[in-house]
This record gives C-alpha cells, sequence and structure tokens, in this order.
C-alpha cells in the first residue's frame, strides 16, 4: 500500500513519452493478457501476463480500513482511479479531470479543439474577376446522362407493370395495413347497424329515406310506483275499469302504490307493450313534416323608401279658413264639402255646406271671389267641380238639399277665353229657347250682357239645373275630360248625364221605368280617353260603355259601402274608395278584382284622386288624415302598378280649433302638373300642402 | 384642472377699426362661451387700454359681432369647433365688428287687402294690393300713404317696381319718378308719379295668362323692364316713351281720353311652366325663375337663353346682388338658395335652414358690399341673414300675422315687407 502510494502512476496522457528520456522499459508495468474480458482473473490471484510470460499479480489493495484512511488521509483520493488491465491505481492529472469533466457535461471532450474557430470564407458568394478554378465545365455537365435515363426507364417499366410502388400507393397500402390491424372485424362483417355508413350504404339498405319514429309519451303519474293518492283507483273505478274494452280505457293499467321501488313486481305487460310498438313502427305510414322557418320580416312586398320617390306633397304651406266671416258668426265652422283646382293650377274653387262657392289662389290663400249660392238650411253645396277643359271656363256646383246644379261662369282664366265662352253661351243660348225633352229642368240666367250682345267675362251665374224632385239632392258631381258632359248622383241613387252645349240632361242608364232595374248609384265617373263611365254602386262598380249603351264589365271593390271614384288619366287603372275604409286599385285590364286593397285609413274614405300627370294619388278621410299614394302605372303591359304610401298629412289636426273630437277631411285635389295638394276639413279650413 | 384645460381654446382677436382695437396675442377662452361672452371679454379688454392710455378714442359699443374663422358666430365655439373640424390646439382667428343693433317696428301702413308686392327707393314705399290699388307710402310718414291709386288694375295687382328714380332720392313735389304694375289682368301698367299724382302712360298688353313678376332694368339709361306671367312667358318692354311708335307699326295710339297700348319688346319663351320671378343682374343679364323648378339666365340683347339653373322645387322669388357676383332664390322650399351664376359646375353655394314652409321673398341689402339678406316666407316671418352664418338668421321679425308675400330693403336702411294681413311693416334696421 505505502508502495503504491510513493509511486503513483501517471496517466497516459501525462505521461512524458518514453523515447524523451532515456529509461528502461523494466519499471513499465505492462498486462498482455489481449483483447479478453478482464472478469476471467477474477478468481485468480494474478490477472495477466507481462511481456515475458510471467503472471503478473494482483497488487494488494488493501482492505476497508487502509480505503477509508486513503480516503482520510489522501487529498488525491477523489481522482485516484483503478486501472482494470493491471489493478494499479491511478491519479488523474488536471487535463484527465477536465476530459472526464467535458465529457460529462456533453462538451467537446479536447480542450484544444475550438469548435467555434473563426469561419474563413474561401469561396465568397460575389463573381470575382477571375475564376477560383480555371478549367472550362465539361462535355457532360451539359448532357443528360444517359444512365440515369435508363434507369428512370426502368423503373417506369416496373411502376406501369405493377412490379414497384409509387410513394402515394405505398401510403394507400400502409392505410390499409394500419386499417387492418386496427380491427379484423371491421372489413371481414357486414354492420348493419353502423350509423357512421355513408349514403350509398343507407340508399342499399333502404328503399325510403329513414323516418325518426315518433316519440313515446313520457310517463305521468299513473306509472308512477308510488302515486298520489288521487291517481289511485277506487273501487268504483276500478270496476269500470274491468269492464271496460281495451281501446276505452284512459290507462291500460291499474295504478298501483307500493312502499318501496324494491317491491315493485315485474311489469306483466312489458312484452305485448313492446310487440304493440314494434306494430305501430311497422304498420303505421310516416310522413317527413318539414318546418318552414321564414322571418316574418320577407313575407312584406319590398317597397321602395319614399324618399326615393319624391316628388310628393308633404310640406303643409297654407292653413286658412275659407269663410272666416262665417267662423266669427257661428261657432261651428261648416264644413268644407269640395275643393277643385281649375285647369291652369291657379286657382281653385271651394263648397261650403253653408251654401257658399269661393275661388281661391292656390299659392296666397287669397279668396278671389265667393257667392252665397244656397242657404244653410236647404243643405249648402255639396259638390263643386272646374270644369277640366280650360275653353269652357265654369264652376258646377251641386246644392245638397235644393237637387240644384248651378254653373258659374269664372273670370279666373285668360280674358280672351272667357270672353269668348261668354259670347259662346249667349249665342247658344238664344237659339236653344225651346227646350227638348229633358230629365232635368234648365233654367238659363238671362243677363242683360246678353240683351245688348256684348257678353261679360266677369263671375256670374250661368244656369241652374233642377233635377226631379223625386230625386232629392246632389251627392256628387264630376265633369268629362272635353268638359261638354257633367254627370250628378242624387240622394236617391239615380244617375244623370248634363250636356252643356245643349242644355239638356238624361239617364244614362235608363228612364225612370227602368230604374228598379239598376241599384242605387253611391258616385261615378267618366273615363278620361274612352267613352266608358263608371258607376259605383253599393258593393260593386259597373262598367258602361256610351257609345253602344252596354255594360262591360262589373268590378268587385271587396267593400261594403263605396264612396268615392278617381279614374286614372290613361283610363287604364281605378281607385276606389269606400266608407269602410278601403282603397281598392283596380287594374281595368288584369281583372275585375282588386290589383291592391289598402287599409290605411282607419275610418271611412270620403274622397281619392289620383295626379293628373304625375305618379300621386291621394286620399282622404274621416280619421282626419290625407294619405298621399306614389302610384306609378308602367306602359309596360307585364309591369304590375307600384303602389307605396309615402306620406300621411295631418295638417287639420294642427291648429284645429275647439279641439271637439277630430277633424273630418272632406275633399281634396291636385294641382294639375306639380305636386301640390289642397284639402278641405269639416272645420271650414283649407290646407294647402307641397312638395 | 386637465378637463379645464381641454375645455379650453386660444383665440386671437383682430378688428378692422382701429378705434376698437386690442392686442392680437391669443387669449385662452372656454370652450362653452359665446357671442356675449366674447363681447365681454372685448369690452374689458378695451376698458383696461382706456385706463391705461387715458382714453382719448371714442366710447365702446355696446355689443360686438365675431367672424370666427370667416364664420359668424351665432351659438358656442364648442359647436362651430366641431362642426368645421378645428384642432382644440389651434389659435382661432376672431375678426369682431360693433353689432348691429336690433331692427325695431318703425312704421305701419294699412292697406285694403292682401299685400302682394312692396319695393322700396329711397324714401318711398310702393305697394301693390289686391284690392287693385297700388299705393305709394313714405317710411317717415307714419300710417299716411302719399298717393293711392284705387282702380290702378282691373284685378288684383300681383307686381310692382320702380323704373325710373327722382333724381334727389327724395321725392320731392317737383321731381317725377316712372313705376310700373302687374296684375291678374294680364297687363302692365306704367305709370309717372309728378307733383303728388299719379298718370298711367301705358298699358302694356300680350300676356295670355296673370302677370306675376315685374321687374325694372338697373339704371335708368336702359329704359326697358321684364315682366314673367303664368302662361310661362317672359316679356321685355319699352320703359321709356321713344320709339314706342315704331314698336307699334307706326299706328299711334294715343287718343285723348284712353291711355296707350304698347306691346312686347320681346318674348323669352322657354319656361314649361309659371313665371314666379324675374331679376336683372346688369343691363343685359336677366334671369327668371319658374314652376318648372328652373331659373333661366336670359341674354337679352339676343333674347336668347345663356344658362339654366336647377331648384328642387318651384322658383318663386330671385335677387341678384347689387354687383351681379351672386343670386338669391326664394323656392316653394323652405331654403333660401344663394347661387354663383358665373361658375360652370356646381353653381349652388349655399342653402339657408331658414322657414318652415314656402319662402316668398328674398332680398338683398342695397348697401354695397353688404353681407346681409332678407328673406320672408309663408310662416310670417322676415329673417335677415349674413352671408357668412348659414345655419341661423341674425334677426327673426315677427310682427305679422298673414303670409309675408314680400319684402324689401330701402337704402336708408329700413326693412319693409309686404303681408296676407293687409299691412306693410317698416322695421328700422341698422345697415352699418
Amino acid at each position: 500500500m505505502s508502495e503504491i502510494k510513493k509511486q503513483p502512476i501517471e496517466s497516459p496522457l501525462t505521461a512524458p513519452d518514453e523515447y524523451d528520456y532515456d529509461s528502461s522499459d523494466d519499471e513499465d508495468i505492462r498486462n498482455t493478457v489481449g483483447n479478453v474480458p478482464m472478469h476471467w482473473y477474477t478468481k485468480y490471484p494474478h490477472i495477466g501476463y507481462d511481456t515475458e510470460g510471467k503472471k503478473l499479480m494482483k497488487p494488494d489493495t488493501g482492505d476497508q480500513l487502509d480505503d477509508f484512511m486513503a480516503k482520510m488521509d489522501d487529498p488525491e483520493y477523489w481522482r485516484t482511479v483503478i486501472d482494470p488491465k493491471t489493478g494499479q491505481r491511478i491519479v488523474l492529472c488536471d487535463e484527465d479531470v477536465q476530459l472526464v469533466k467535458n465529457i460529462v457535461r456533453g462538451r467537446v471532450p479536447d480542450p484544444n479543439v475550438d469548435p467555434y474557430e473563426d469561419h474563413t470564407d474561401w469561396f465568397t458568394s460575389d463573381t470575382m474577376a477571375t475564376p477560383v478554378t480555371a478549367h472550362p465545365p465539361s462535355k457532360s455537365s451539359f448532357v443528360p446522362s444517359k444512365w440515369e435515363r435508363l434507369r428512370v426507364g426502368r423503373m417506369v417499366h416496373a411502376i406501369k407493370m405493377g412490379w414497384m410502388l409509387t410513394g402515394e400507393q405505398r401510403a394507400e397500402a400502409r392505410r390499409q395495413r394500419e386499417a387492418a390491424a386496427r380491427g379484423d372485424n371491421a372489413n371481414r362483417f357486414y354492420d348493419i347497424w353502423d350509423r357512421q355508413a355513408g349514403d350509398e350504404d343507407e340508399a342499399i339498405r333502404r328503399k325510403l329515406p329513414y323516418i325518426r319514429p315518433p316519440k313515446k309519451a313520457p310517463p305521468t303519474h299513473y306509472e308512477s310506483y308510488n302515486p298520489p293518492e288521487e291517481y289511485l283507483f277506487d273501487d268504483e273505478e276500478l270496476e269500470k275499469w274491468r269492464n271496460q274494452e281495451d281501446y276505452e280505457r284512459r290507462v291500460d293499467f291499474v295504478p298501483t302504490k307500493y312502499a318501496a321501488l324494491r317491491r315493485v313486481p315485474a311489469y306483466p305487460g312489458y312484452t305485448s307493450e313492446l310487440y304493440e310498438r314494434c306494430q305501430d313502427l311497422h304498420l303505421a305510414a310516416r310522413v317527413v313534416r318539414h318546418r318552414v322557418s321564414m322571418d316574418p320580416e320577407d313575407l312584406l312586398p319590398k317597397l321602395p323608401a319614399p324618399r326615393d320617390l319624391r316628388p310628393f306633397p308633404h310640406l303643409r304651406v297654407l292653413q286658412y279658413l275659407a269663410w272666416p266671416e262665417e267662423a266669427q258668426d257661428s261657432q261651428q265652422p261648416l264644413p268644407i264639402t269640395a275643393c277643385s283646382v281649375d285647369p291652369s293650377g291657379q286657382w281653385f274653387a271651394a263648397s261650403g255646406a253653408g251654401g257658399r262657392l269661393a275661388v281661391f289662389e292656390l299659392t296666397t290663400g287669397y279668396r278671389a271671389w265667393s257667392a252665397q249660392l244656397e242657404s244653410a238650411s236647404e243643405g249648402g253645396l255639396v259638390s263643386a267641380a272646374w270644369n277640366p277643359c280650360a275653353d269652357r271656363p265654369c264652376i258646377a256646383a251641386g246644392g245638397a238639399g235644393s237637387g240644384r246644379v248651378y254653373l258659374v261662369a269664372t273670370d279666373r282664366c285668360d280674358r280672351l277665353l272667357a270672353s269668348r265662352f261668354a259670347e259662346a253661351w249667349a249665342a247658344t243660348s238664344r237659339e236653344q229657347q225651346q227646350q227638348q225633352q229633358s230629365a232635368a229642368t234648365w233654367t238659363i240666367v238671362s243677363t242683360e250682357a246678353s240683351a245688348n250682345g256684348a257678353a261679360t267675362t266677369k263671375s256670374r251665374t250661368l244656369a241652374t239645373v233642377q233635377l226631379p224632385t223625386a230625386q232629392g239632392g246632389v251627392t256628387q258631381l264630376a265633369w268629362h275630360r272635353q268638359g261638354d258632359y257633367f254627370l250628378t248622383v242624387s240622394d236617391s241613387g239615380s244617375l244623370l248625364v248634363h250636356r252643356l252645349t245643349t242644355r239638356s240632361s238624361q239617364s244614362p242608364l235608363g228612364g225612370a221605368g227602368k230604374k228598379a232595374a239598376t241599384a242605387a248609384v253611391c258616385c261615378a265617373q267618366f273615363d278620361p280617353v274612352k267613352p266608358v263611365l263608371y258607376v259605383a254602386e253599393k258593393a260593386r262598380i259597373q262598367v258602361y260603355d256610351l257609345a253602344k249603351l252596354t255594360k262591360l264589365k262589373t268590378l268587385k271593390p271587396n267593400a261594403r259601402a263605396l264612396s268615392c271614384l278617381s279614374v286614372h288619366p290613361t283610363g287604364c287603372h281605378l281607385l276606389a274608395g269606400s266608407l269602410d275604409s278601403r282603397l281598392a286599385w283596380f287594374d281595368l285590364d288584369l281583372a275585375c278584382t282588386p290589383y291592391k286593397q289598402l287599409r290605411i285609413h282607419s275610418d271611412g274614405v270620403r274622397q281619392c284622386v289620383v295626379h293628373p300627370s304625375l305618379p300621386l294619388s291621394a286620399s282622404v278621410s274621416d280619421d282626419g288624415s290625407c294619405l298621399v299614394l306614389h302610384s306609378r302605372v308602367y306602359a309596360d303591359l307585364l309591369e304590375n302598378p307600384l303602389l307605396v304610401p309615402v306620406k300621411r298629412l295631418r295638417g287639420h289636426q294642427v291648429g284645429s280649433v275647439g279641439g271637439s273630437g277630430i277633424v273630418r277631411v272632406t275633399a281634396c285635389d291636385f294641382h294639375p302638373r306639380l305636386p301640390w295638394l289642397v284639402t278641405g276639413g269639416s272645420d271650414g279650413r283649407i290646407v294647402f300642402y307641397s312638395s | 384642472m386637465d378637463d379645464a384645460e381641454t375645455e379650453r381654446v386660444q383665440v386671437s382677436f383682430v378688428t378692422k377699426d382701429s378705434k376698437f382695437s386690442v392686442s392680437n396675442y391669443p387669449i385662452y377662452v372656454q370652450l362653452d362661451s359665446g357671442r356675449g361672452d366674447l363681447s365681454d371679454m372685448v369690452k374689458s379688454l378695451l376698458a383696461s387700454d382706456h385706463a391705461s392710455e387715458d382714453a382719448n378714442s371714442g366710447p365702446t359699443p355696446a355689443e360686438f359681432e365675431f367672424l370666427v374663422q370667416d364664420e359668424l358666430l351665432v351659438g358656442s365655439l364648442r359647436q362651430l369647433v366641431e362642426d368645421r373640424g378645428l384642432a382644440m390646439d389651434a389659435v382661432l382667428r376672431a375678426e369682431y365688428f360693433p353689432r348691429r343693433s336690433a331692427p325695431a317696428p318703425y312704421a305701419e301702413l294699412a292697406l285694403g287687402n292682401l299685400v302682394s308686392c312692396v319695393r322700396a327707393r329711397g324714401r318711398h314705399l310702393l305697394v301693390g294690393c289686391y284690392d287693385y290699388s297700388v299705393a305709394i307710402g313714405d317710411i317717415d310718414g307714419g300710417t299716411e300713404l302719399s298717393l293711392k291709386l284705387p282702380d290702378a288694375h282691373e284685378k288684383e295687382v300681383k307686381a310692382v317696381d320702380w323704373l325710373t328714380t327722382t333724381t334727389d332720392g327724395q321725392g320731392d313735389a317737383d321731381s317725377s319718378c316712372e313705376f310700373v304694375s302687374a296684375g291678374h289682368d294680364q297687363d302692365c301698367r306704367i305709370w309717372r308719379w309728378e307733383a303728388g299724382a299719379a298718370r298711367c302712360l301705358a298699358v302694356c298688353k300680350g300676356h295670355a295668362s296673370s302677370v306675376l313678376c315685374a321687374a325694372g332694368s338697373p339704371g335708368p339709361a336702359f329704359g326697358h323692364f321684364a315682366s314673367g306671367s303664368f302662361d310661362g312667358q317672359v316679356k321685355l318692354w319699352r320703359s321709356s316713351d321713344e320709339g314706342t311708335a315704331a314698336e307699334t307699326g307706326g299706328i299711334s295710339h294715343q287718343s285723348k281720353h284712353s291711355v296707350p297700348s304698347r306691346v312686347p319688346l320681346r318674348t323669352l319663351a322657354g319656361h314649361r311652366d309659371a313665371v314666379h320671378a324675374v331679376a336683372y343682374a346688369g343691363a343685359n343679364q336677366l334671369f327668371s325663375g319658374g314652376a318648372d323648378c328652373s331659373t333661366r339666365l336670359w341674354d337679352v340683347e339676343v333674347g336668347a337663353e345663356s344658362a339654366l339653373l336647377r331648384a328642387p322645387s318651384a322658383v318663386l322669388s330671385l335677387h341678384s346682388r347689387p354687383d351681379g357676383r351672386a343670386l338669391l332664390a326664394g323656392c316653394a322650399g323652405p331654403q333660401p338658395r344663394l347661387y354663383d351664376p358665373r361658375s360652370s359646375g356646381d353653381t349652388l353655394i349655399a342653402c339657408f335652414n331658414a322657414h318652415d314652409t314656402w319662402v316668398c321673398g328674398v332680398r338683398w341689402c342695397p348697401q354695397p358690399g353688404s353681407q346681409l339678406f332678407a328673406s320672408c316666407g309663408c310662416d310670417t316671418v322676415v329673417k335677415l341673414w349674413d352671408l357668412r352664418c348659414t345655419k341661423a338668421p341674425l334677426y327673426e321679425l315677427r310682427d305679422h300675422s298673414g303670409i309675408v308675400t314680400s319684402v324689401d330693403w330701402s337704402e336708408t336702411g329700413h326693412v319693409v315687407s309686404g303681408s296676407a294681413d293687409c299691412t306693410v311693416k317698416i322695421f328700422k334696421a341698422d345697415l352699418v
């Protein structure tokens, strides 16, 4: 032990080269045992053989005490290792320890090797002026390789013949192998209950698509093992249940109460119930009910926004009392009954229930002329209509109680036209003093002007037409577009057509004898283009051809009490309002039923008008509002008219006097060219709207 | 403290009047302050200046108006800054000038019926009335009318205008002037007012419908006037006596008892509906506006249409600025519109948010270079405007009870308005 201590064998690495100094090999212990495992010598006292073939004895390793002593005393103990070849102790030098540490830490073992030495870029990426290598590129670098071509050809042939697999084929084969490995039974047996099977399998399996069976009703308190007392049968019910047939029973078992769930016996009807269920499912036909999920908004028609449909009247410009002096006299002003704008659009006439007729300037509200034609006790004037022909400047007004129609010449026009009309009227009046047979009595108001030949152009009454007394008062009055004919509808529902040039009246629907055949007329209108008359009865509209004196068709407006009609200037469309607050638009070429029905008023519609030149309509109602519709009609017969409510005008409600309920709007008329509207109300006011 | 900092803005006060000038060094002002606050601030600045300088300048005006970034301040500075999108840290340039005193009711003339048109020139008011009469009033004459022509027309008088002014502008008894009136009887009549009486010089016949408007050419040298009618035609008439015989083909209509007739010099046809307004812009240019939603510019000498300005609704009144650089139009809608007729592209400059209903009349202030105009409407209000503020009027004159059909502005600084309540009201307005 002490020898070893004195002669520690130096590490081979640190040992100086033996040729550097002159030393003998004797001292160098060398085991020449060869490349054999050393544990072969564990049972022997020697460990091998030296170069001379003598046994090399194991050195004395000392006992545990020596080892402990060495551990305690020797500071080099921690770096002392045993050479397995010779069994000698070797003290590792610092370089060896460093080497071991490097290996343990996973670093480069040799500390002299620098793995991160600076890289010298011998061949730069920059193209240099002179090449690094001077030899020219070989021909083979330009020519495809013949041997590669032959090899690829062989591979292609092998793929074609199926001897060789491509990458995709190999992947597919691998997938199949894996699938087979996952479940052996998957491919061998057909799973008829497999929900994951594709649609093809589904189609093979079934002729009809699968329909989910109806669900069984969930159990009720009757089925409970511990039902409340009221669900249990008493004797009487039990007797009744027993006497009933199966199909009569409300429940097909007797509810029974058990103290605990474990005491519930097996259900005797289990099998039969399952069997019946299967029978039900097998025999009962099933259908699929598709639930329609729809947004209610989608059902509404797509209407354009009102701002895209301008111009339309929406601005209340003027509001004034038609007869302010009358309003001062009586607390309750008498309502306006009719409004009519003159063909030039500068003036309009309004008639009142007080029997007055007045002409107003449209843009200022100035009352240019007013006259008391009838007394209020007679019922006042019910209708006023300006002659739509500019050559015949006159206004027709109908008396509600007296049954008289007043023809008033007006000077609110070109004075040349006025004087011409006055002359013509005076001339024909002289010619036709003798009345031919007429359904109504014409009374020509003679003037001193006609006596001396110079026609006056001032506003004055030209003639009065007295309807037969049996017919009662006038309820409606309408001109033909050409201004020669006008019609009156009277209280009794009879219709008369009057002609200005002949001063005669006739009943186009037949005389008094035939009157029983026709129902009471509510209102009527001429067609502006064709010789056609529209006559509204209580719940239907008759269309008559005036040239052939035949009935063309009957329109059914789905209303009970028609109140007003207005014909579109093309004569192809008709707007009808009724007292049951409906508005019906008829496309006369389309059908006898309304193209569109509008219930946009909450009370009866009093009057409706279609604008003579713009795509506008308006209706006034007892609910105090006036509704403006955009009503565009297309020349293309395949395209339906566009009806859009664009504005509800409530001008009569603003600043209305009295405050006694709703002010009814009774009359309205459009300007002939501009989107301007004038309305009259039951408060005696006139409201003028513009776009 | 931080909030208070952000709520302030720097304002630099400048003025063109050296009498009231203060230092233009920027001052922090609360963002919520309005015109009154700024006015108080300027006044206190002036007071401190006067105290230091011992006050050699005149008295300070009561109130000031402010043009902040060339826009008249109406609401608060915050509104202006937010509307214009100005940076909060920028220095606002506030030009100030003495505030005009509010127009006060000055006098009132009672007429027999709806007043359709009123035109002021000098001290004199020319009033057309729907009781078929034309009247001349004096601004200082109280309720008395200087002259009343009871049956000037056979029907309602719709338009009047001065043709020549009195020589001295004072309307003395020995001076004479001419005016035109037109009405629903389809005629225009030329009158000469002389020695306290008026004589009809000529009846201009030719329109086929009511004459709705008439305007005399600016300056006495041109000698014609224009009229527009409901039938859509604008007609030019010679207003002086010379050459009328040539127009009528040599036939003399002058007789002892009847008034001579006159035929139109030229007819300008182009409007498809009624012509509601005519206005001269210089001697050779005439604007006409009508119910066909258009304003047309006519070359008077050639008699041809040279420009067309579109409007959303019927044009009811027109007035060209005295320097001819801008045109005001009142429409059948709530907004007076300002056009630049010289520009080729978008001629509309501004719309003034004004009336509830129709604008019946618009009129520039006759002061040269003035930025003011007046508008009147069917909502019975007369409004005075500054061009630099389109949002709100300077003043609203609510004295009428009927629709205001016409408004005018005399050189003496009076605003006159005629209304359907049968009165002409005169307001004293400070034009400075």
